[in-house]
């Protein structure tokens, strides 16, 4: 029986336990500890994964474990367990039911987990929709926002044609192929037709939708600032996260070594158009959380084109870069949201109005220096660790000679950088106004267990050598797993 | 004789008039819904089809998978449109403009 259920064991861990902590929730004795429990579930589940079954396929080749499914599938829980850890002494201040919010977390992870190790059309179209409602129910988790609720209206919305994009999309690929095993039609797919490139475009665009890139961003920064913060923090890393690992996997499959069907135009156009408008909107932007979202597209573009020629190289720097940006946003909101103090939820809204962190220095020294951090490890200074998959991202596209593509991320670099600056300026040289947030906090001191760790984590740029042997042990592999030669090797 | 292709057009057709219901009902969430809820049916459409002519069950079975998720995916919106009409009295998506810039 175990050994039955040992390959998806985390995923089971983790929706019984999702089960469990809302069953206990009922109970007034527990209410306290269960955030707790939900940490303890997200360390079981590395333990699980990392003591796993060994790589391969398993149930009639539905599933999929290989170095790479396992990276991400750490990745995502370290990234939960982290906000748990930061974020359970902060809940109380968002008037969210700290629990059911832990709930939707757990789900939000099995769907996210059965989407990264699917090999089934019908299979990541299910972990897609789980993975989804309970994003949707995150937004809205705040009751008494009229922000959360449009936001939630939006992302609604904007996510159901999303999924019926790629309905789309996966019925022709089943009409071109009669087949809904990703590496059947993978094989199949080498041959073309124009049914089945349609339906791999429908397909991967739903998942462009998925992570916020050019012609489907819109919703993004509505969204990122509509929704709680805790929310937006899970919305803005996890699902991207998710959605990377499987854009990644859908276009090595799809488009590698493919000569029916050039793509290389549609991304390279995709990822300057989403560097564009990355670079030049937040400019204008006075709200934080709106500001964070534009940004965001704007590094989305910049880790699409790490696959405009698919490699080894491209793809290995593509998670690199996914994993350290999406830690470096979550260390940025979890730190906002320990400055917001006690109001009504409605005045989140200008709660995080830029002008607020005016002078922010002088009243939370540590929150002012841990944002100075985070913006400049963003913007891809030297010493910190941001830096390191900018540089890996760069060598890699100038290595392959795709000069339009790097002057295009040079330049929308320096103008990111001059909008995080500007941040900081406004925290370290502006004075403080009677509006400044931070004023009125009293801060846990509980959060500089979060903020030492996410310093040394920054400053791990400073010294090379580790990074290095984290890339060439772990993430190199992971991108090999995709790329050379899987289907044979797996499937045989 | 029908096969596969005009069961295409069939469903291309359902799917762009639903399209075109989102975009002329964007006073009236629940027909939003409803428009979605087509798209979806149009989808199956279209996989029915193909499986039927393949004689392949996967495409029947994914379609009946679509189905719940599909009605998973509705609840989850009636409750965000409760919640919405709750704080703003009103069901039109054109008049959510809070969240601009």
């Amino acid at each position: 029986m175990i050994e039955l259920i040992k390959p998806i064991l985390p995923e089971m861990i983790l929706f019984f336990g999702a089960c469990l902590v809302l069953l206990l929730d009922v109970f007034q004795k527990f209410v306290d500890h269960l955030m707790n429990l939900s940490s303890v579930l997200l360390v079981l589940c590395i333990v699980a994964i990392v003591l796993g079954v060994p790589d391969g396929v398993y149930y009639h080749n539905l599933c999929v474990i290989s170095m790479f499914t396992g990276l991400f599938k750490i990745a995502l829980l370290t990234l939960a367990l982290f906000q748990f850890l930061a974020t359970s002494f902060l809940m109380d201040k968002y008037a969210l039911n700290k629990n059911e919010h832990s709930v939707m977390v757990l789900f939000l992870i099995v769907g996210a987990c059965v989407m990264v190790s699917a090999n089934h059309l019908m299979l990541l179209y299910v972990g897609m929709e789980i993975q989804a409602l309970a994003a949707y129910t995150l937004v809205v988790m705040q009751r008494k926002s009229e922000y959360s609720a449009e936001a939630g209206v939006k992302y609604f919305i904007l996510g159901s044609l999303a999924s019926v994009l790629y309905l789309l999309g996966a019925s022709y690929l089943y009409g071109a192929y009669n087949t809904l095993y990703l590496h059947e039609i993978i094989t199949a797919i080498k041959a073309g037709s124009t049914l089945g490139g349609l339906g791999s475009i429908l397909v991967v665009s739903a998942f462009l939708f998925k992570v916020g890139l050019f012609p489907f961003h819109q919703w993004v920064p509505d969204v990122y600032q509509g929704a709680p913060t805790p929310s937006t923090s899970i919305i803005s890393t996890l699902s991207k996260v998710t959605a990377v690992a499987v854009v990644l996997k859908l276009i090595c499959g799809l488009f590698y070594d493919n000569k029916s069907l050039d793509t290389r135009w549609i991304f390279s156009a995709i990822a300057i158009l989403s560097m564009i408008v990355g670079a030049v909107v937040p400019i204008v932007q006075t709200h934080m959380k709106r500001f964070l979202g534009y940004s965001s597209i704007g590094h989305a573009g910049f880790m699409l084109m790490g696959i405009v020629n698919i490699h080894v190289v491209g793809v290995s720097s593509i998670i690199a870069y996914v994993l350290i940006y999406s830690l470096t946003l979550m260390m940025t909101l979890i730190c906002l949201m320990s400055l917001k103090d006690k109001r009504e939820p409605d005045e989140e809204r200008n709660d995080l109005e830029l002008s607020k962190l005016g002078g922010l220095s002088q009243v939370r020294p540590k929150h002012a220096f841990m944002l100075a951090v985070c913006f400049l490890s963003m913007a891809g200074m030297p010493p910190l660790i941001g830096f390191f998959p900018k540089l890996l991202i760069l060598q890699y596209i100038i290595n392959q000679g795709q000069m339009l593509l790097t002057v295009f991320a040079i330049i929308t670099t320096v103008i990111s950088l001059f909008y995080y600056l500007k941040i900081i300026k406004l925290m370290y040289i502006d004075m403080p106004t009677k509006q400044s947030i931070g004023i009125s906090v009293n801060v846990n001191m509980r959060l500089l267990w979060v903020f030492i760790p996410a310093v040394i984590i920054q400053l791990l740029g400073c010294y090379i050598p580790i990074l290095q042997t984290i890339y060439v042990q772990y993430v190199t592999p992971a991108a090999e797993t995709l790329i050379i030669g899987t289907n044979e090797k797996i499937y045989s | 004789m029908i096969d596969p292709f005009h069961i295409n057009i069939l469903s291309i057709l359902v799917f762009v008039i639903a399209a075109m219901g989102i975009l002329i009902s964007m006073n009236n969430l629940i027909k939003v819904f409803l428009c979605i809820e087509l798209m979806f049916l149009a989808v199956s459409i279209n996989f029915i089809a193909y499986a039927y002519a393949a004689h392949n069950i996967d495409g029947h079975v994914f379609t009946v998978f679509l189905l719940t998720v599909a009605a998973a995916e509705s609840a989850v919106g009636l409750g965000i449109l409760v919640f919405y009409f709750r704080r703003r009295s009103v069901i039109s998506v054109a008049d959510a403009t809070v969240l601009k810039g």
